[in-house]
């Protein structure tokens, strides 16, 4: 099968199975979700109404198709608590965490890329090791606890950036490029040090391949070899790791939001917790998964474009 | 044995690790005093005699705190690896052992649990079974039984062709006897890698979920719930803060180190061949 | 005399847990204008790590404690770093064993030549020039299908291809010398011999010199004029190829001689020298390396210092055999 029609099929399963899993879950909540809505006083009619009209009468397939089918239409039912639509209630915050998201990954590549560089091609000097520790610690740090250090030297020390709030784009670029700024940067520090150590041990092995001989065999310097060459067959990888740090960077906005008070999905999902919104919850599960296996999906269909000897393998 | 003890990232991790484990064999023989007694007349105060490494905004001592926490951490971390390995080494074992169909489904499954962000599995179990510790053990059990079973598969992948598998196999062994005996010795140090790594994340998600008040519930003291109760006093008592960071960093860091030193060693093992 | 590459007195060695062993041991050797000469011993006698100082691609950790190697009259041991790039590949060229893994997986054969002539043009040439150029090339390499290989990633051609790419992308600025590692030893007897067929012709047709490594002496024998015989760091005799072959002196010449397969010698056993080529660690710098391997040794062979005996193209290392009298016994039984 062509490679791109097998990673298209594997991705519908994919979804199918998230979708399972999830409704499945949340068919296990204890108790009557009816009774839950309506709480104690409510009399039996209304209950047996309410469960009829969210199909707990029926059997789990039929309600799991009939879910399914209102979510692609963009129905994923009404939140308990605030009574609205709960697709309106994610597209009101998901623009916040999608920017949060963005400029997250933007920075932990922009920082990733080069100091990961930087420190394979210094492998064995001295004056890479902070670089090299600093990694390490970006691993070992909980976001939070780099947030409230980030608080405490730009917002509370050197009053520069906001500690939290968020200004909208349409408002003030600038302002909401400030106000995400010290978010994200909590996010990137970990998500930098999980490239920069991915690069690193790539260009150190593929440093050792034979066609680095055969380059400087032919009179290439050893910087045109690096950019030319090792750079290429290093970064290729990487890209496979960029879903993985896609879904942590959308975890880490979970917790992220919630430090800087930021109103976006990762915010919605705790509130939804401790108010116990099923419908919400649940939607919000799916809705992000949904975007991790879509973009695990990109990257496959990225690295079959970027790498040769994938793309025409799978063409036999 | 002696050449993981010769691994500077090794040495180094188990300090790491024993600093935190003095920490909580410490509170077990005797803590300085009840970690939740309240005494407001002196919240916040700084490290003193009575109180090495201070006092919170309850006046609660902090190093006691901190003892009870570690030993939260860490009984986390270790039933999580426990129950994360048991479950999912066998399962990449058969898949990775017998290929085929069961291969296919196995991984399929694994590819999906993998395909939801870990902090959400654990959000969504809490929200449909409420917090306790154990609904938060089994769900980030969950989130690492994809990397247990990913690992232990490539690794009877890679070993159930090999020569020395084929002749056990002609000798007439059976498979659960090449499996538990020939394969799985192979591979016990790349999974010792991932349960340390998976110890460390453990410990980084339980923090998470206790900072955001979805984890360890109050007045239980944990590293993340301490974290989130100092912030607001950053301003009068940075080193409030300071301590339990520092517990979270150096437990995982810990844990990394020695990860990346069993992987290192076997890493030079593998090219002297 | 003409003499293209020129070693003299070369030594390199190495740190074994502070312990210097000579990898290379004096040995000193030459190839002549448009001459192919054949270097062979067993796996690690140091005839690659002599191969790789020529262009020098030794490893990091090795130090060159003696000697000169000259190409072309140029003292190369004393170039910077800049000089080695800008001679190697367009005044000398190397090829290795492995052509499979020797080429950039990412980039297309095309530009992978490419980017040898950019690298050692003095003025832009257009791009025109440049494919005609490489497609030339490719075609006196014999690759079939030239223009479907300059567009081709490595990974879509065979090995035997592969090696012609790489015969081609190390020729492609008309160098004088070609060393040459092993390039048959990866490849089908087949393929072998036809890469050895290219070889020979690019010799001829553009005099070019070129240093053949190879522990086969079997494949050595037919393709080069000389022949130098290398064993643990040490070349221990050296001649023209014919004479050489017939008329074996050094014991460890004569064994691998003896454990070439062929005709002559079915229903044979055949023969093979006892033991193994000495780890580095276990040399010990002193007398003869060949001693603990070799039928005739007595104890002078452990402690003295071997000298060179010559006698016009033949030269030998023994304490034992006399070159001179050795080769007046030969010529006499040829008579008889």
């Amino acid at each position: 099968m062509h490679y791109y029609t097998r990673k298209l099929l594997s991705t519908l399963i994919t979804l199918f199975l998230v979708s399972v899993l999830t409704f499945s879950i949340f068919q296990l909540v204890p108790g009557d979700p009816a009774q839950m809505i309506l709480g104690v006083d409510a009399n039996p009619q209304q209950i047996e109404a309410l469960r009829s009209t969210m199909d707990l009468d029926k059997n789990p397939v039929i309600r799991y198709t009939n879910w399914v089918l209102r979510a692609v239409q963009g129905d994923f039912g009404t939140s308990y608590k605030y009574q609205r639509p709960v697709a309106a209630l994610i597209s009101s915050s998901i623009t916040i965490t999608a920017q949060l998201a963005f400029l997250s990954l933007l920075l932990s590549i922009i920082i990733g890329i080069p100091v990961g560089i930087f420190i394979a091609k210094r492998d064995k000097e001295k004056k890479v090791i902070p670089l090299s520790i600093l990694s390490q610690l970006g691993m070992a740090i909980p976001s939070f606890c780099v947030a409230i250090l980030l608080i405490d030297i730009f917002s509370i020390k050197l009053k520069i950036l906001p500690s939290l709030g968020y200004i909208a784009f349409s408002e003030s670029p600038f302002g909401c490029f400030k106000s995400l700024l010290l978010p994200s940067l909590s996010i990137a520090f970990g998500g930098a040090a999980v490239i920069i150590r991915y690069l690193r041990s790539n260009i150190v092995s593929e440093r050792r391949e034979d066609y680095v001989r055969t380059n400087r065999s032919i009179g290439l310097s050893e910087n045109q070899i690096l950019y030319k060459h090792i750079l290429r067959n290093s970064l290729i990888p990487v890209i496979t790791i960029f879903g993985i740090l896609v879904s942590e960077v959308l975890g880490g906005s979970i917790i992220i939001e919630n430090v800087f008070s930021l109103p976006g999905i990762g915010k919605l999902i705790t509130s939804s917790i401790t108010s116990r919104d099923l419908p919400l919850i649940q939607a919000l599960v799916l809705y992000l998964s949904i975007i991790v296996v879509i973009t695990n999906m990109i990257v496959d269909l990225l690295y079959g474009v970027i790498d040769p000897r994938i793309r025409i393998k799978g063409d036999d | 044995m002696i050449r993981y003890f010769k691994n500077k990232n090794i040495v180094v991790g188990l300090i790491f690790l024993s600093l935190i484990l003095i920490l909580m064999i410490a509170g077990l023989v005797a803590l300085p005093y009840d970690p939740n007694a309240i005494d407001i007349a002196h919240k916040l105060k700084g490290a003193s005699r009575a109180h090495l490494l201070g006092t919170d905004h309850l006046g609660r001592d902090i190093l006691s705190r901190l003892m009870v926490g570690s030993r939260i951490s860490l009984s986390i971390g270790f039933w999580v690896v426990l129950l994360g390995s048991l479950i999912g080494i066998p399962l990449g074992a058969v898949a990775g052992y017998f290929g085929g169909k069961i291969d296919e489904l196995m991984m399929k499954i694994i590819d999906t649990l993998m395909s939801f962000p870990g902090i959400l599995i654990a959000l969504m179990l809490i929200a449909v079974f409420d917090v306790s510790l154990k609904i938060i053990i089994v769900a980030l059990a969950l989130i690492s039984l994809p990397k247990f079973a990913r690992i232990s598969r490539s690794g009877f992948v890679k070993y159930r062709e090999s020569a020395f598998v084929l002749s056990t196999k002609a000798r007439g062994a059976g498979n659960i006897r090449i499996m538990i005996h020939h394969i799985l010795p192979h591979i016990v140090p790349s999974l010792m890698v991932t349960a340390s790594l998976t110890f460390a994340t453990a410990v980084i998600s339980e923090a998470g979920l206790s900072y955001l008040g979805l984890g360890i519930q109050p007045p239980t003291p944990s590293f993340g719930k301490m974290v989130s109760d100092a912030q607001p006093y950053i301003f009068q008592n940075p080193t409030y803060v300071l301590i339990p960071t520092l517990a979270i960093t150096v437990l995982v860091l810990g844990f990394n180190l020695i990860g990346d030193g069993i992987q290192e060693v076997q890493e030079r093992e593998g090219q002297n061949e | 005399m003409n003499k293209v590459l020129e070693i003299d007195n070369f030594t390199l060695s190495f740190k074994i847990k502070d312990k210097e062993v000579k990898a290379v041991n004096d040995i000193s050797l030459y190839v002549e204008k448009g001459e192919v000469v054949g270097l062979v011993g067993e796996s690690g006698c140091g005839k690659s790590l002599t191969a790789l100082s020529i262009v020098n691609l030794q490893p990091s950790n090795s130090k060159i404690v003696d000697g000169q190697i000259e190409i072309n009259g140029e003292d190369v041991l004393s170039y910077s770093r800049e000089m080695w790039n800008d001679k190697r590949g367009k005044d000398f060229s190397i090829i290795f064993q492995e052509p499979m893994s020797a080429l950039d997986p990412l980039v297309k054969i095309g530009n992978q030549i490419k980017e040898s002539i950019v690298a050692h043009a003095d003025e832009s040439i257009n791009s025109v020039d440049l494919k005609s150029r490489i497609m030339d090339m490719l075609r006196a390499v014999e690759l079939r299908n030239p223009e479907l290989v300059y567009d081709s990633y490595p990974h879509q051609l065979s090995g035997g291809m592969r090696q012609r790419v790489l015969i081609a992308l190390s020729l492609i600025n008309n160098p004088c010398l070609l060393v040459a590692d092993e390039p048959t030893t990866a490849l089908d007897v087949t393929v072998q011999s036809q890469i050895l067929k290219i070889l020979k012709q690019m010799n001829e047709e553009l005099s070019l010199s070129v240093l053949f490594i190879s522990h086969d002496l079997g494949v050595v024998k037919n393709f080069c004029e000389r022949i130098y015989v290398m064993y643990a760091g040490l070349i221990v005799e050296s001649g023209i190829s014919s004479d050489l072959i017939e008329n074996p002196i050094h014991p460890y010449t004569k064994g691998l001689i003896d454990s070439i397969p062929s005709i002559k010698k079915r229903g044979k056993t055949l023969s093979t020298i006892k033991g193994n080529v000495p780890t580095l660690e276990r040399r010990s710098g002193m007398g003869c390396p060949f001693a603990s391997r070799c039928y005739l040794a007595k104890p002078v062979c452990y402690v003295k210092k071997l000298e060179e005996q010559r006698v016009g193209s033949r030269s030998l290392f023994c304490h034992l055999i006399n070159l001179e009298e050795e080769l007046e016994r030969i010529k006499s039984d040829a008579k008889n």
